[in-house]
């Protein structure tokens, strides 16, 4: 296995940094019909930080990084990012789907470039391909560029994705789930690689997953949140010593039971909600 | 099957990599798809034929190959031309008109969710009542000629184009909307790029039903009232209970309606050259 890059520097999450952070949520609260998904929630999330958001399904992660993202708008509290409140198509965003999300009529190069096309218009359709090919060859897929998605495999498929977010050059990713799609091998490779992109272009990344292994590999900051009504159940930070090195094990171990003896039990309200409702 | 018999060989180059070559594929294999087809028409054409040569039957219930050839023939020596000319005229212009209403207001329709709920049920009322039966009332509106067949095809036509119509917008990938939105896509763009892409398939089926039906509101048309046209020659032929003439104008309508399926398969794959199999 690779090495785990860990953070350098953490940075610490309080306002006297004198920096803004990337992502501030204040009070935030959703939800669906009569459902309250999520409940008065406030966050935040320095430049450079890789913070995994995890929690039981329904507990409105994926709807949070659509927020983000500018899709969706709380029924009350505020988010900003980047001090702005998010609007669709923001030139500081990006964002990575679990379904990948290509246009099945664009080919692998068209479709990297195709955030350049919406948002870079001042660049001529040259300069747009010579930016998407850049890409393309970071995920080592710059030979595939002329095939239609179809003709590429899910884990293939996802790096089109990857490319196609880092190609936007964007301060914020957002990824949802974009490797449970995928078997486990092919997500293990991507994981890989996005570590290695991440190493190369340091970016703020919120990404959303179920997998508690996943988001400890990965993240500078492991996010918990609860069975809805939701609130953040944990907040914490990560660091592991270089892969390999002593301690590493017990200091990941220790991480995942935490994470897991708390997340367990919030799958288990989950279950018991959804008894309860077959019951009824 | 004689696939199996086909023995392939390891060939090993200097550097030693192995690549298992089969031999070529002769033509017949290579157009089984062309020729299989083909072989079963002439197979079943022969032995009509053959069996028309022992008088089993009256040649007036069920003329025989050679003698439709023959009213082939006479036809078109005859009127054929000139019949064809005015069949297709009300043929082109009617399905013209079924696109030019069908294409804008399934597009309409299909975005505006409450006019689709709205007109839905009138829509799919008219699509499976039997139009033709109007054919005597549009004789009096349009008059004998080319007005009234016009109209038949219109109408017919515009149900299977208006419905797909309608089908493919609101069979569009959400995920692929969203993500053009979120790459920055607005307004025009998100149709160009996402919706009309996605639509060809439905597109395409309205389009093959919509010839179908035109087709039948021609010749049915011009069989119920009319001076001119295929649909007249087959009815006046029937009439003198001149069998092969009559058959063999139906053997020509066979003959065009492949022509024109076949024709539209090729329009099929320019338009949407990620949807062929056999691209990249």
């Amino acid at each position: 296995m690779k090495v785990i890059q860990t953070m350098k520097t953490p940075v610490a999450p309080s306002a006297d940094t004198g920096r803004s952070p990337v992502i501030q949520i204040e009070d935030l609260s959703f939800g669906y019909g009569n459902k309250l998904v999520v409940d008065n929630v406030s966050l935040r999330i320095e430049e450079g930080e890789f913070v995994s958001l995890i929690g039981p399904s329904g507990c409105g992660k994926s709807t949070l990084l659509s927020m983000l993202d500018g899709m969706v708008s709380p029924d009350t509290g505020k988010i900003s990012v980047n001090g702005k409140t998010p609007v669709p198509g923001d030139p500081d965003r990006a964002m990575v789907f679990q379904n990948f999300a290509l246009m099945p009529w664009k080919t692998v190069l068209e479709n990297v470039a195709l955030g350049l096309r919406y948002r870079k218009s001042q660049l001529s359709a040259r300069e747009r391909n010579e930016i998407a090919l850049h890409y393309l060859s970071k995920v080592g897929l710059a030979d595939a560029k002329n095939l239609y998605p179809r003709n590429l495999s899910g884990g293939m498929q996802q790096r089109v994705g990857l490319a196609r977010a880092f190609a936007v050059e964007p301060t914020l990713l957002l990824m949802d789930e974009p490797f449970g799609a995928l078997d486990a091998q092919n997500a293990e490779i991507l994981r890989e690689e996005l570590r290695q992109l991440v190493a190369e272009e340091k970016r703020t990344i919120v990404f959303v997953t179920h997998n508690l292994d996943e988001a400890i590999q990965l993240s500078d900051r492991v996010l918990l949140m609860s069975a809805s009504p939701s609130v953040i159940r944990d907040d914490m930070r990560i660091e592991l010593p270089e892969h390999g090195a002593p301690g590493y094990v017990e200091r990941y171990d220790a991480y995942r039971e935490q994470l897991w003896s708390h997340l367990r039990v919030e799958v288990q309200k989950v279950q018991s909600h959804e008894q309860a409702r077959t019951v009824k | 099957m004689s696939t199996a018999t086909r023995s392939a060989t390891v060939h090993t180059d200097q550097a030693g990599v192995k690549t298992r070559i089969e031999p070529p594929k002769n033509w017949f294999q290579r157009n089984e798809k062309l020729w299989l087809p083909l072989a079963a028409a002439l197979g079943i054409i022969i032995i009509w034929e053959i069996l028309g040569a022992f008088n089993l039957w009256n040649p007036l219930f069920f003329s025989s190959p050679s003698e439709i050839w023959t009213g082939i023939t006479e036809l078109a020596d005859g009127p054929l031309w000139s019949d064809l000319a005015v069949s297709g005229t009300e043929f082109v212009i009617g399905m013209a008109i079924a696109l030019g209403i069908g294409v804008p207001a399934g597009l309409f329709l299909g975005s505006v969710r409450r006019l689709k709920t709205a007109f839905d049920p009138i829509i799919n009322a008219l699509y499976s009542t039997p139009i033709l039966v109007l054919t005597p009332l549009l004789v009096i509106w349009f008059g004998l000629g080319m007005g009234s067949k016009i109209a038949n095809v219109a109408i017919l036509a515009v149900f299977p184009v208006l419905i797909n119509m309608i089908e493919g917008v609101q069979t569009t990938d959400n995920n692929l909307i969203r993500a053009a939105r979120s790459f920055g896509a607005k307004g025009l763009p998100i149709y160009r790029d996402v919706v009309f892409p996605s639509i060809i398939p439905f597109f395409i089926t309205g389009l093959r039903l919509a010839i179908g039906k035109g087709m039948i509101a021609v010749v049915v048309g011009e069989y119920i009232a009319a001076t001119a046209g295929i649909g007249y020659r087959i009815r006046a032929d029937a009439e003198v209970f001149n069998t092969p003439r009559y058959l063999a104008g139906v053997v020509i309508m066979v003959i065009i309606s492949v022509v024109i399926m076949g024709a539209l398969k090729i329009f099929e794959r320019r338009i949407a050259p990620w949807r062929d199999p056999s691209a990249n």
